[in-house]
């Protein structure tokens, strides 16, 4: 893993307490994380826009793969370094 | 703390598991990250134990203080927006902003006003509580240009002033500082209308954080400290004393030395308001006696107890003034305008603060002033305030008593009246000072935040008693505390404080005579715990007790009197009324 994707999981792993990074990687939706709820997705949007300045709405994302989707749509925008 | 910060400090264990302070958010919009922010800066406060924070219904803040079960919670905090006042002061209602409707705006936020001010006073009989005024820009729904106050804001403002000030007069009831809040979190940014309207969460989360710290800092609230040593040259006054003589040194505007001035009539305030004040500084002990006899100074040399003057280490002066205090050096602020004389002084004292007097840096002198009133914060004044300063100089005569005459004659002459008091006296600051901030005579050191205390004060199970002390020499004020609860033919004593001031007088044994004769027991129980500070407690008790020392001692009525000194104080008893 490297410092990119570092960055990004500190993100999911402090707004999804209850799930492991393997989890985390391993989750196809946002609702396959462990313990996953509307209101921590809320966080991880917040916490997205704290830390890469970025505003996603929740309809953007919610088909995403939870990780490697924010990851290419961070990285498309530029905004993952 | 950041978003991430936060929801990784929650994520963290709790050290203990205690029961968890429970905390009811109040307001009118989602939570959401406010309550994150809270939750972590409280677990910041009390690391040892877990937060719990419950919080009510959507849109409807005045319905849920108006329900609030205070016996369920330990704190109460309080976030009011415009739009809990009246919805058409938000911007997710479309109520309308035509002209007739505005007054009616003004009208219904005042009846709102009024509902919570029965409502918050109801639960502030039972429940610390904390409240922040509305924080957000009100929307653009008055016809006067954005530069000018419209009518109706100025009367809606008055009101939430009036609401605010009726509900400070009670001392369970703190109110956010708008001006702190203002230094913390510009107006322009605090509020996310994008956030408000698709999540109905008006705050950025940098505004959210500043809101938690700022609610989690009136419920926990930090022990003042309770001195300061300050320099002299260059530092109480410009110039140096040695050089320039007493009338070379300043402290006016007319002699370019205003900031010195500042800090003297500071420390005036601290030094009113029972803070202890000492000086150290290396110069001629004669000189520095003549400098405190100008009149102009707006420090009283009075004020200052212990004066250091000589040409020794001040390491060594600050040494002897805490040793003069008794008290520890983390409850101490040191401030000089050599960063050399700091750095020395911290050597010797890490728990210190030592803070460089920052004589020609106007905005840092300024933030040094808030810094400092912070850490000597005071909610009240109590009457023990007001001479603590001379009892210290008084106690001098009890430290070095004349040699060849025993401590019995010397306790007798000095013609000691104790009176202890039984009741709960309602918003009593002295008490809650001697039980909080008492570290070596102190039985476990178990302290009372708000919420304990008002648990005790409703507890009719559980006796407090006060004890206060003069003699000859002067008045000590109240110096003991007792917490105690019958237990069939004995009492548990749960806490015991008494002022290090008051030490070596036999006061501690009138203490327990008092115990076993008001409550007419055969044997107290000490719920005695070691704190790695309450030596002085745990060395008077231990020859006294019977048994084990190790879990909940206890002491007959019968050993005690076999132990016993002469008791040397005169004894009187008042009771007091909550």
């Amino acid at each position: 893993m490297d410092d990119r994707d570092n960055q990004l999981m500190r993100c999911f792993a402090a707004a999804f307490p209850a799930a492991t990074r393997e989890d985390i990687r391993a989750a196809g939706k946002f609702d396959a994380i462990p313990g996953s709820d509307s209101l921590q997705l809320v966080n991880l949007l917040a916490v997205l826009d704290d830390e890469f300045g970025v505003q996603v709405d929740l309809p953007e994302v919610l088909d995403l793969q939870p990780f490697d989707g924010i990851k290419q749509y961070l990285l498309q925008r530029g905004l993952l370094a | 703390m950041t978003l991430i910060d936060a929801l990784e400090r929650l994520k963290q264990p709790v050290a203990e598991n205690g029961r968890p302070r429970k905390i009811f958010l109040a307001c009118g919009f989602t939570p959401l990250h406010l309550e994150t922010f809270l939750a972590a800066h409280l677990r910041n406060r009390y690391p040892e134990r877990g937060v719990e924070v419950t919080t009510g219904l959507f849109g409807d803040l005045t319905g849920n203080l108006e329900r609030l079960r205070p016996e369920d919670y330990d704190a109460l905090a309080v976030a009011i927006e415009w739009p809990d006042l009246d919805s058409r002061l938000g911007l997710r209602t479309l109520g309308g902003w035509q002209v007739d409707k505005l007054p009616d705006i003004v009208n219904s936020a005042n009846y709102v006003l009024e509902r919570l001010t029965r409502a918050l006073q109801r639960i502030s009989s039972a429940l610390p509580v904390c409240i922040c005024l509305p924080t957000l820009p009100l929307p653009p729904l008055f016809l006067t240009a954005p530069q000018r106050s419209s009518v109706f804001e100025l009367t809606l403002r008055r009101n939430l002033a009036a609401f605010a000030e009726t509900l400070s007069m009670s001392r369970q009831i703190s109110v956010v500082s708008g001006q702190h809040l203002d230094e913390q979190s510009p107006l322009s940014r605090r509020f996310d209308l994008r956030t408000e309207i698709k999540q109905g969460f008006p705050y950025t989360t940098s505004h959210a954080s500043v809101m938690g710290e700022l609610l989690a800092g009136l419920i926990g609230r930090r022990e003042p400290k309770k001195g300061l040593i300050t320099d002299l040259d260059d530092t109480l006054w410009a110039g140096i004393l040695g050089e320039a003589g007493v009338e070379g040194i300043h402290w006016h505007l007319e002699q370019h030395a205003q900031l010195h001035g500042i800090y003297q009539q500071f420390l005036a305030s601290l030094a009113s308001a029972g803070i202890l004040l000492a000086a150290t500084s290396k110069n001629d002990a004669t000189l520095v006696q003549q400098a405190f006899e100008r009149e102009d100074l707006l420090l009283s040399g009075t004020s200052l107890f212990p004066i250091e003057a000589h040409w020794a280490p001040k390491s060594e002066s600050v040494g002897r003034i805490l040793k003069t205090w008794n008290i520890l050096a983390e409850s101490v602020v040191f401030v000089d305008d050599s960063p050399m004389e700091v750095a020395e002084v911290q050597r010797a004292f890490p728990d210190l603060e030592c803070l460089v007097f920052p004589k020609d840096d106007y905005p840092a002198f300024l933030r040094m002033l808030g810094l400092l009133r912070n850490r000597f914060a005071k909610d009240e004044i109590s009457e023990e305030d007001s001479f603590r300063l001379q009892s210290i100089r008084n106690s001098g005569a009890f430290r070095e008593h004349p040699q060849g005459v025993s401590l019995d004659d010397f306790l007798q002459k000095a013609e000691g009246r104790l009176t202890f008091a039984a009741g709960k006296p309602a918003g009593d600051a002295r008490v809650l000072e001697l039980l909080n901030k008492t570290n070596q005579f102190n039985l476990n050191g178990r302290r009372y935040d708000d919420a304990a205390w008002s648990k005790f004060l409703n507890d009719a199970r559980a006796h407090l008693v006060t004890v206060s002390y003069e003699d000859k020499f002067g008045k000590l004020g109240r110096i003991a505390a007792l917490i105690a609860r019958p237990d069939a033919n004995r009492l548990v004593v749960e806490s015991w404080v008494m002022s290090c001031r008051a030490f070596s007088r036999r006061i501690e044994f009138h203490c327990l005579q008092y115990l076993l004769e008001k409550f007419a027991v055969d044997e107290l129980s000490f719920e005695l715990k070691a704190t790695g500070r309450n030596g002085p407690l745990i060395e008077f008790l231990r020859p006294l007790v019977d048994g084990s020392f190790e879990e909940n001692p206890g002491l007959s009525r019968f050993s005690f009197l076999g132990k016993t000194p002469k008791m040397p104080h005169r004894v009187q008893e008042v009771s007091i009324d909550g």
